[in-house]
Parts: C-alpha cells; structure tokens; sequence
C-alpha cells in the first residue's frame, strides 16, 4: 500500500469503512466527495491491502457502470487505488435515514402514512419516496448490480433541479424543506458500492432486499408498511422482479432457521 | 484571453494556462512539431472535438500532474503535457490516445494548454501567455464548456469512450413499452459529462 | 431477595446454575456447573446421544449445583430452562427435567431464550451497560443491539454459524473434539504464520461461511491427500497451522467488520461478545483493536460464561420472573428456532 497522505478537506464522517471528506475538485465551484478507506490495523496487513484496493476499485468501477447505464449514484471523478482513495460528484441532500429520522422527531407516526407534520405544516406522504426506493433499487437490479450494503443511510435525496454539476452550498437545507412540500421533486441517489457486485443471481438479488429490509426494520421497527411499498414499487418496476421476490421468501426463512445448530 | 488555474490538491505552484482556438490554420505545423519533439513546442494540443465540457482537459491535467508527482505512479508518457493527452483517454494505448485525443495536421480547432511550475526562476507568467496567445494561428475563444459543445463531435466522444451502454436501463425499458421521462438537453449534456470523466478516471482500472 | 435455578442443554453442553438476585447488588452466582458430551475426532454430536448424555446427567448436575450454593429447595423462587433455539432433542430432554422438577418443587416454570441468556450474563458480568452485542456460537452468528424492548438483529450469518464453521473444519483436519474444536483450532493458529488467500463474504451487515468453508476444506483435502502448498512469498511449505491460521484471520475479521458497520450504524463504542467462539482470544484481540479506534472497548467473559452454561438461564429467567413472567406448564414447550427478536424485553428501559 502507498503510504496514506493528508487530506485537503472537511471530514464530515469517520465510518466503520472510510473516512468521507467534503472538497472540491478541479475547481473551486465543483464541490466534491473524497472516500478514502484507511487501513484496518485489527485485521491482517495482506488480509488488509487485498481488501481496501478490491473495495476502491470495485466501487469506482460500479459508480461509473451504474451512472453510465442511467441509475443515479455519484460519478466518479478520480480514483488512487494504491491509497484507497476515490474523488467523486458531490451529491447535496440527506440520506432517507436522516430523512426518515426528522419526521420522527417532530412526531410523525410513519407507521400509518406519516402524514402529519407538527400540527401546523402541510401534510407530507412518504409513501411517494418509498415508491421511488423500490423503483430505483429495480432499476439497480436490471442493469444486473448488486448494492451489496443496501441501508436507508446508503440512500440519499436530491432535488431535481439541481442540475449543473457546479453547485451552491445552502442547497442542503432549503432541500428538506423542498422535498417535503413536493415528494415528486426528488430523485434518489445509490451512494456506497463497497459491498456491492455484477451479477445477474436472483438469489444475490433477493439478498440485497433482505439486507435492506432487516436494516429498514431494525432502523425503523415501526415502518413495516412504508416498507412493503417499496416492495410494491420494486415488484412493479423491475422486470426481473417476480423471481428475485419469490427468491426473498426463501432468503427470510432461511434467515429464520439459522437459529438451529448445524 | 487564456484561462490561468492552479488546481486543489496538488501543490498551488503548478499552474494551468489553456486557450482555446477556432479556425485555426498551422493544426499541420504544429502537429510536425510534436513529431519532431521540438521542446519549444511542448504543450498539450488537444483537439476539442472530443471534448465535452471545460471540466474534461482539467481533469486530464490533474491526472498528469497527479502521476508526475507521485512517486508511486509517475508519467507514462515523455512530459507531462503528452501524459495530458494520454489522460484523457479511457485506455493505456498511448499511441492511439495521441490520435484520438491530440490534433491532428488537418484540426481546425485547437485545446492549448501549457502546464508550468511557477516555482521554477525560469518561470514567467507574461512570457508564458504571449507565447500561448501566438503559438496557434486562429481565434481565440473563451475556454468554457458553451464554446467547447459548439465543437463536439458526439459520435466520436461516444465511440472512443465506449458509451454505448449510456442510458440502458431507460432503453431496456423503452423497448419493453414503458413510457420514459424524456430528459432534458441540459441532463443528456451532463450525463455525457460525467460519463467520460468517469471513463477517464477509470483508465488506471482498465 | 429471590433465587433461581437454570437449567442449559440446547446443544452439547449440559449445564446447571444457581443465581441470587438482591435489589442494587450485582447478581451473586451461587454455583453453576456443567458437563460437556464430546464425540470423537472427526465426528460431530448427533442429537440422540446429546439427549442420552443431557438425560443420564441431569440429576447428578442439579443435586451437585445445590449442594455446592448452599440453597435449599425451599428458597428457590423458579425454575428456569432453556426454550430454544438448539438441537430438538437436547432441548427436550432438558425440559423434561425442568417440568419435572417444577411439578415435584411447586415452583414456576421460565423459559428462556438462549441467546437472550447469553446476552444478559455478558452484561451482568462485563458491566457493559448497552454495548453491540456480537454472538457467536456454534449455532449462531448474530450482531445484535438493543431498542424498543427487543434485542434486534442488525446482522447475521446468512448460512452456517461460525462455531459450525470452524467445528466442521476441525473434523476435516481431524482435530480431537476435547475440550472444544474451536478451542483447538485456536492453539493450532497460534504457530501459523502464512496467510492463504480465502474468500471474504461480507454483505452489509451479514456475512456467509459456507464459502469459505467449501474452500479450505477443499484446500486441506488437497493436502491431506499429498499435494504440496507453498506460500506464495517465502516457498515454505503451507502447514495445517497455516490453515487454522488463515480461516481465523479472514473469518473473524469477517466478524469485526460487521460488527463496525453495526456500532456506526447504532452510533455505539462498546462491544460485547458471547457465545462459545467469544472465548477465543484472538477475536477478543481484533475486536479490542477496533473498538480502540472507534473510542470504546470490547466486553468479553472467559470460558464460565461464554460457553453454554446453566447460570446464565437461571439470569436471564429470573430477569422476566421479576417483571412477573412465567410459563405455564401446559406451555412449556421448547423450539428449534426462537429468534432473538421475538423476546419482549420487559426489564429494560
């Protein structure tokens, strides 16, 4: 491994599998993502570099498969494999668990539609983003690419307006507020392919909703209905859905019998 | 009036001059130059056709001045003006890189882009721009993505970044009788963008 | 001040305790002994002769478990056993007994879940007040953190438990079955040194084995029917050792990293680990060093408690007991599959 270097940029977030900077690339007005995975000193130093440049340029390869075929995700704008490092499109808005987080903070009971924001604001739907979930992870799944780390933080939202590849920093802010007079406005972005992989496997499919869905439920135990709408969406979108879902029923209950010794 | 850029993440000395010129008339002189390997004449030609934002040759620049830094990549190519070229292509054939994304002797538009270390005493910044503004012969435009897209050769972008599978989910779906929001100029622009940054950014992958 | 017995048999391991619970006292464990069935060296335990073990040594281990905490029948409050998740036939046998002796008793019947026991002793014992629990067993692989009244399951091994994996693993290699496998598996990988390149399978916050464990017992065949290994690097030949070794390495990191993903997820630093494979100590090491780095530290028990043992039931039950839960008889039935999640975990906030 080349040895790591300084980072020019704001750490935004110390994760289990990279440290995430927020710069710029090129020029001041293109802001950026830098993801740079760290060496894990608990496991092997081979063990280690083997892992940390498959991760980096798998990753860098699924961003750019998956953009390139028309699912929205970061682009990639620079990759050093040797540090385990990727310059990507910064993409401006918060991840669905964030998002899911303030409607329950302000006391909305998602488990029944959500549709009640404070006592005074406009009624919001959520099952709209749902929708657009289960459409994005099918269209995902039909370009034959596995997430592999399917989690509503892995999920994000950005305003559609938001076009030019320039961008200015308050669009943070006003965007919660946008998406949630006007849920239509928004497109879903795939973010974090570390895990993720090709393949056309039902059953790599199927797992990549399960994932998903524990990690949905676990988050948000009460949000069982919001997750069957994507469900729903995923069934309608995709082509390859009816195999991929009836491959989840076995997945589940294979799931549920690991509890047995073996 | 050339575009003068030192770029984040690499040591501010480095600085980027790039001009950009129509109608231009010594492409073969130039070319001959290269060929000859004239070192009055080492900067990076780039013929814009296959260009399609300002973002493209920058980003090519990052790569070469990136790799001429490190000392666990390093140029592949003589200087780091053709590593410029070679950057922006999506394979390691150096030599076809030079063909596609270089001029030619019969361009009619040129990318000329002279990348300096201002640290260096031999450095000028008036020397510099004087000589970029007369070395080719044509007009000079701004350098910004507007005039850049007015010289796109899209078919030639999507072939020699292998873009056919642009879009394919939309196609499949298309084909299977869905309606399909039809995007905007600006998005298809935009998804061409980052299609080929990401080509580029790929190569070291390839 | 209450009292109760535990009675533990959901695999290979019967195990009886006796715990007192007094209102802001640590827990005192008044005794808790077990008795281990082992098969041979490339054998696993069948569930019929578990069940004829747990059976012919269950009045020995609870009259001996009385005897040394010094308890009469009389000051009993419960009878705790475990319902799941396991083997049917072990699990069974024990239940016969705990019913048993709740009828000749008079006492209430708990059943506990087992995994649930296993995450309530390691608390009570390591301190660790709501750390990501990493169980790992010859059963179970399970990340697993606590709200709303439930222990929910981030992740998990979504085919063979790690236990199951390196207990396999031990019979291809023929690796004596006592104490445990996993326990000599650890010894052996202590003196390897070269790391052989092993499919890693991580997915989100789950992971896979049966791949990795198809490879190396593929790979060891190979050696065991004479074909040389050699290291990639230094020529030397691959040893058994090295095996051990690698299928350590890459499966317990494996481990760590799910759990990370979990304790980011849940934005906890502590990290407690349990079950039998929790013993091992070079797991203990990697997850130490992880949890370093996030801040906080690794909660681990040493083989008392890691290992399936009565005490732990007997815990547990006396848990629920107290927010008056018990099984009634014509309940107390036991299950094969008895997921963590199902618990109502009434006695934490």
């Amino acid at each position: 491994m080349a040895p790591p270097r300084s980072i020019d940029g704001t750490l935004l977030k110390q994760g289990a599998e990279a440290h995430v900077y927020k710069s710029t690339f090129i020029l001041p007005s293109v802001p950026c993502l830098i993801k740079v995975r760290p060496t894990k000193p608990y496991r092997h130093a081979i063990l280690d570099t083997r892992l940390t440049k498959h991760r980096c340029v798998s990753e860098a390869r699924l961003l750019n498969r998956c953009r390139s075929m028309g699912v929205l995700c970061p682009a990639v704008y620079f990759v050093d494999e040797k540090r385990g490092e990727i310059i990507m499109e910064w993409i401006e808005g918060p991840s669905v668990r964030d998002f899911l987080h303030d409607y329950v903070d302000v006391g909305c009971d998602f488990g029944n539609g959500g549709n009640n924001r404070g006592s005074n604001d406009e009624g919001i739907q959520l099952d709209p983003l749902m929708e657009n979930i289960g459409k994005t992870i099918g269209k995902l799944h039909d370009i034959d690419i596995i997430h592999g780390d399917l989690t509503t933080s892995n999920l994000m939202l950005k305003n559609r307006e938001n076009l030019a590849i320039t961008s200015n920093s308050q669009e943070g802010s006003r965007l919660l507020t946008g998406i949630a007079t006007s849920p239509s406005d928004f497109d879903v972005v795939l973010i974090d392919f570390g895990l993720g992989q090709v393949s056309n496997s039902d059953e790599d499919k199927a797992v990549d909703l399960y994932v998903l869905e524990r990690a949905f439920l676990s988050t948000h135990p009460r949000a069982t209905r919001l997750f069957n709408i994507i469900l729903d969406s995923y069934k309608k979108n995709c082509l390859g859905s009816a195999v991929v879902l009836r491959r989840l029923q076995e997945v589940r209950l294979r799931g549920r019998k690991k509890s047995m010794v073996g | 009036m050339p575009t003068t850029l030192s770029l984040p993440h690499l040591p501010s000395s480095y600085r980027l001059h790039i001009a950009l010129f129509t109608s231009v008339t010594n492409a073969a002189h130039l070319h001959s130059q290269l060929l000859a390997k004239n070192p009055e004449y080492e900067y990076a030609f780039i013929e814009p056709s296959i260009l399609v934002s300002h973002l493209q040759p920058i980003s090519a620049c990052f790569r070469a001045i990136h790799d001429l830094l490190d000392p666990d990549a390093g140029l592949r190519t003589p200087n780091v003006h053709s590593e410029t070229v070679f950057s922006l292509s999506p394979t390691h054939n150096i030599t076809d890189s030079y063909r596609r994304f270089g001029i030619s002797p019969s361009s009619t538009a040129v990318l000329a882009i002279k990348i300096l270390d201002t640290s260096l005493t031999s450095y000028s910044e008036s020397n510099t721009l004087e000589r970029l503004a007369s070395i080719v012969e044509g007009t000079e435009v701004d350098f910004d993505t507007k005039e850049i897209r007015k010289l796109t050769d899209l078919s030639k972008v999507k072939k020699y970044y292998k873009l056919k599978d642009m879009g394919y989910v939309d196609q499949l779906y298309k084909k299977k009788g869905r309606a399909i929001e039809e995007k905007s100029e600006e998005e298809t622009w935009r998804d061409l963008e980052v299609a080929v940054l990401g080509a580029m950014a790929l190569r070291s992958l390839v | 001040m209450t009292i109760a017995i535990g009675l533990e048999g959901s695999a290979n391991k019967l195990g009886v305790g006796i715990i007192r619970h007094t209102p802001s006292k640590p827990a005192e464990i008044l005794s808790n002994i077990r008795h281990t069935f082992v098969s041979p060296p490339g054998e696993g335990f069948l569930p019929k002769d578990t069940a004829i073990h747990h059976r012919s040594w269950v009045v020995k281990l609870v009259k001996q478990a009385l005897k040394e905490s010094g308890v009469t029948v009389r000051e009993v409050d419960c009878i705790c056993y475990t319902k799941g998740p396991g083997m049917g036939a072990p699990l069974q046998s024990v239940a016969v007994a705990a019913r048993t002796l709740a009828l000749l008793w008079d006492k209430p019947l708990v059943g506990v879940n087992h995994c649930v026991g296993h995450i309530e002793m390691g608390r009570e014992i390591t301190g660790a007040d709501n750390p990501v629990v990493l169980y790992v067993s010859g059963g179970n692989t399970q990340v697993i953190a606590y709200a709303d009244q439930r222990y929910r399951i981030f992740g998990e091994a979504l085919d063979i438990a790690i236990g199951n994996c390196l207990d396999r693993f031990a019979r291809t290699l023929n690796i004596s079955n006592d104490p445990a496998p996993g326990y000599n598996i650890e010894q052996m990988a202590k003196k390897g040194k070269h790391l052989i390149d092993i499919p890693y399978t991580v997915k989100g916050m789950d992971c896979s084995f049966s791949g990795i464990l198809g490879f190396i017992d593929a790979y060891a065949g190979e050696m065991l029917s004479g074909v040389e290994k050699r290291d990639a690097d230094s020529g030397e030949l691959i040893t058994p050792e090295d095996l051990c070794f690698s299928l350590q390495e890459t499966a317990f990191a494996m481990l760590v990293e799910i759990t990370e993903r979990a304790m980011a997820h849940v934005g906890s630093t502590q990290v407690l680990i349990v079950g039998g494979v929790g013993c091992n100590e070079r797991l203990q090491e990697m997850m130490g060093i992880m949890a370093r780095d996030r801040g906080g530290s690794v909660y681990a028990t040493d083989e008392r408690f890691c290992i399936d043992n009565g005490i732990m039931i007997a815990h547990a039950g006396l848990l629920a007991f107290q927010t008056g839960f018990t099984t009634p008889i014509d309940e107390s039935t036991c299950t094969q599959r008895f997921r963590t999640d199902e618990v109502f975990v009434k006695w934490r906030d």
